[in-house]
């Protein structure tokens, strides 16, 4: 699978959660469905981060993951104290709130990821290799027998 | 680029399949032990576990499951092909059989605080809005307007059923957080898994459950981890020499030419005799782009605000830990913490000042008293002279500290093999020692010392699982692993004690639960309600309408000389005054099992016997019994009752 297409099927994703999330929230389906909390957590953990995280840790899954949860979570919390501060209180709005600052983060990444790929490829990306910044200060030279399964693949 | 038909390449995939795949027939393996635990625990006999908590209670398979994992890590680790994804399953099945069993188990939330936090985020749920003026907790209320919302898209009454579930979905929040700090600490991705690894191993003190505390430790170290990956020196290397007039370092004639040939790397151990110097950004790797830049810091401050909004403590330490960095010249973004600190002081100044007026005293009484900030949290890791334990409870509490001792002796360790292969982590060690500053702001509830090993802890845990993997050479024999499993074995065996040691109290059983329901639905708006101790599974609903305090904070239960001839004619006079000054409806006395517990565990209440009292309340003519389950009672006292 090409990395583009795999790139629409995780916005694909993100869509699915959201339009489910949204979904569950009408009045037909206001009901105590078993999968609904997993959806609403799942949503709140990680739809308004995902695009966001991507283009933060683009090339460390894990961390990306990791970033995803903390953006999500801080997103709600804010917004959710927000909607309470104000006597505003509608889940719905905070709902919309998430989802269009998580669809942001989905674009936004959507558009860099079809842009040349930058010189340096992120904070959390492992660092390039770099000349000695002077006569006392040597990098270790790099072991190839330690490394991810990208770099297996590039290999 | 090897092409498929590359022999060695493909040989090399096969492998990488073989022990992928064995790696993952052992994991499936401790996850059928694990489950095959779940199904043999006496779960009738939970509820009277005794004070050495729920590890003895737990089948071997249990422990089975806990070993193939620990077996597993240490070889997916070892593999010359590092898989991450097998790693991520196994640290997420350390997780689920650590948090998921007491949750599959008890089928109720733990810890009695718990309750507060369902509570809390009840009442918002059902006003929308903070009740600002009511208590500390509405001051720093994001935790429990999130649990709100979460509770309002899933479709359920308030945030009850997410509760159970929470010390799961925070250790992954926090896990993955050390994972991102670990990782912009190294390059080496077996160091940084083994932190994690390491620190899940040994985080004993029980502040990942659904709290506040928990969300805002999650994202501290979050911020912390991006802060550190954009911003702060990737590493510092010692420069040896004798130093010129300028300070600069000046190599000694004796070294090799490094920039000769880099595999001539002098070995600075041999050389440390001279002066060690350290020059600010030696090593470090290409700045981010400015826009990644930007982003970083966004997202920094994002985080950071949802902390701010969520718990008191955790802000302070995040900032402080940022500065430091930035004081000390090992991290840019010099405006960042300036930023941070507007924020924190904007939250102070608008949403906290109903706390803030009657409490700033007390808040800070505790400044600069360090040893008295001590001597309060010492309760919690080490049996008091003033109360006699049972030999169980001395033993978790001994557990508890031989782990924190282990732990933090692994760190010296692995910082020395760190400095022996010429790698200074000034950032990691600045981190590790800021939250020791917070023993010198208060003692925090007597539970300074437990913060401060939590927020030292993902440092700890870094430097700890340096001694197998000091850098990306090292860790390549066989020994490697075995080390891994015996550290690993050794953390667990404390951890089951350290962890669940406080399980009898921990534990909220059904019955309890029925008992609380009974007073939600019997006492009026206003009602006094006596708790046996501080640590009571209250608030979980009404959250604002009934009032609470504690057995020992009445006369005569608040006096050690007159709490052992304390009588119930004694406490129905203390309600009666009690009820009169306040003009309380009504009074209440309630007993769980799980305060009794706590009362047993801490020693709290000495020479009161609280079953004894039971009894006496239930027969006195004064009380009238208005619920009794096997997880408690409910005792209702009334001006009529009392009157002559």
């Amino acid at each position: 699978v090409s990395p583009a297409v795999r790139r629409d099927l995780r916005a694909g994703a993100w869509l699915t959660l959201t339009l489910l999330t949204f979904a569950y929230q009408l009045e037909p389906f206001d009901v105590a469905a078993p999968a609904r909390p997993l959806v609403a957590v799942a949503f709140v953990a990680l739809a308004p981060g995902y695009g966001w995280a991507r283009l933060l840790a683009p090339h460390d899954a894990w961390i990306r993951w990791a970033t995803t949860l903390g953006i999500g979570l801080a997103a709600s919390t804010l917004t959710a104290f927000a909607l309470a501060l104000l006597e505003a209180w509608a889940p719905l709005v905070g709902f919309a709130l998430l989802a269009a600052f998580g669809g942001v983060g989905v674009i936004a990444w959507l558009v860099a990821a079809r842009r040349p790929a930058p010189a340096y490829r992120g904070a959390h990306a492992a660092p390039p290799v770099e000349p000695a910044a002077g006569p006392m200060v040597v990098e270790p030279p790099r072991q190839p027998t330690v490394g991810d399964r990208e770099a297996v693949a590039r290999r | 680029v090897s092409p498929p038909s590359d022999p060695p390449a493909r040989a090399e995939e096969r492998a990488d399949f073989w022990g992928r795949l064995v790696l993952w027939y052992l994991f499936a393996n401790a996850i059928a032990a694990w489950l095959l635990a779940l199904d043999t625990v006496d779960r009738a006999g939970l509820p009277a576990m005794g004070d050495l908590g729920l590890a003895p209670l737990l089948p071997t398979a249990f422990y089975v499951s806990l070993a193939l994992l620990t077996i597993g890590f240490a070889v997916a680790l070892h593999r010359t092909v590092l898989t991450t994804g097998v790693l991520a399953a196994y640290v997420a099945g350390l997780i689920v059989v650590w948090h998921a069993t007491p949750a599959l188990l008890y089928g109720a939330p733990r810890y009695p605080f718990t309750f507060k936090h369902i509570g809390l985020g009840a009442f918002v749920q059902d006003n929308g809005r903070l009740a600002l003026e009511y208590d500390a907790y509405f001051n720093w209320p994001g935790f429990f307007t999130l649990s709100a919302l979460i509770s309002d898209l899933a479709g359920i009454d308030g945030p009850f059923a997410l509760a159970a579930w929470g010390p799961v979905f925070m250790n992954v929040l926090i896990a993955g957080a050390v994972l991102v700090l670990a990782r912009a600490l190294t390059d080496d991705p077996r160091h940084a898994w083994l932190a994690v690894w390491f620190f899940l191993g040994t985080s004993w003190v029980g502040q990942d459950y659904f709290a506040p505390q928990a969300l805002g430790f999650g994202l501290h170290v979050l911020v912390l981890g991006l802060y550190v990956g954009g911003f702060a020196a990737r590493r510092w290397r010692i420069a040896v020499g004798t130093g010129d007039a300028h300070g600069e370092p000046r190599r000694r004639a004796t070294d090799a030419d490094p920039t000769a040939d880099p595999a001539a790397e002098p070995n600075v151990v041999s050389t440390l005799g001279g002066t060690v110097h350290r020059r600010a950004w030696a090593s470090e790797p290409a700045r981010p782009s400015a826009g990644r830049r930007v982003g970083l810091l966004a997202t920094v401050l994002l985080a950071y605000t949802a902390v701010v909004a969520s718990h008191q403590l955790s802000p302070f330490v995040t900032l402080a830990s940022i500065a430091a960095l930035v004081v000390l010249r090992l991290g840019r973004a010099a405006m960042l913490p300036v930023a941070m600190g507007a924020i924190l002081a904007t939250w102070f100044a608008t949403m906290t000042t109903p706390y803030l007026a009657g409490h700033l005293g007390e808040l800070l009484a505790g400044v600069g008293r360090v040893f008295d900030n001590l001597s309060a949290s010492s309760r919690i890791l080490a049996s008091p002279d003033d109360v006699v334990l049972s030999a169980e409870r001395v033993l978790v509490l001994n557990v508890r500290q031989w782990l924190t001792l282990v732990v933090a002796g692994l760190a010296i360790v692995g910082g020395i093999r760190r400095v022996r292969r010429g790698h200074v982590d000034w950032v990691a060690i600045v981190l590790l020692l800021v939250p020791a500053g917070m023993v010198a702001l208060q003692s925090y509830g007597g539970e300074i010392l437990l913060r401060i090993y939590l927020f030292a802890l993902p440092l700890l845990a870094w430097f700890a699982a340096a001694v197998v993997y000091p850098d990306r050479t090292s860790g390549r024999r066989w020994t490697a692993p075995l080390v891994v499993v015996l550290l690993s074995g050794s953390m667990a065996a404390g951890m089951s004690f350290a962890y669940y040691g406080n399980e009898s109290m921990n534990h909220v059983t059904a019955p309890e639960i029925a008992v609380l329901e009974a007073l939600y639905a019997d006492a009026p708006d206003g009602a006094l309600v006596v708790t046996l101790t501080t640590n009571a599974p209250i608030r979980m609903a009404r959250y604002t309408d009934l009032a609470y305090v504690h057995l020992g904070a009445l006369p005569p239960f608040d006096d050690d000389d007159t709490r052992a001839v304390a009588d119930v004619a004694a406490l129905a006079a203390t309600l009666a005054a009690r009820v009169d000054d306040e003009a309380r409806p009504a009074a209440y006395v309630l007993f769980t099992r799980s305060e009794l517990a706590t009362a047993r565990l801490f020693g709290e209440l000495a020479g009161v016997d609280l079953a004894a009292l039971d009894a006496r309340l239930t027969a006195s003519a004064d009380f009238a019994l208005v619920a009794r389950s096997d997880g408690g009672s409910l005792h209702r006292w009334s001006p009529s009752a009392a009157a002559p």
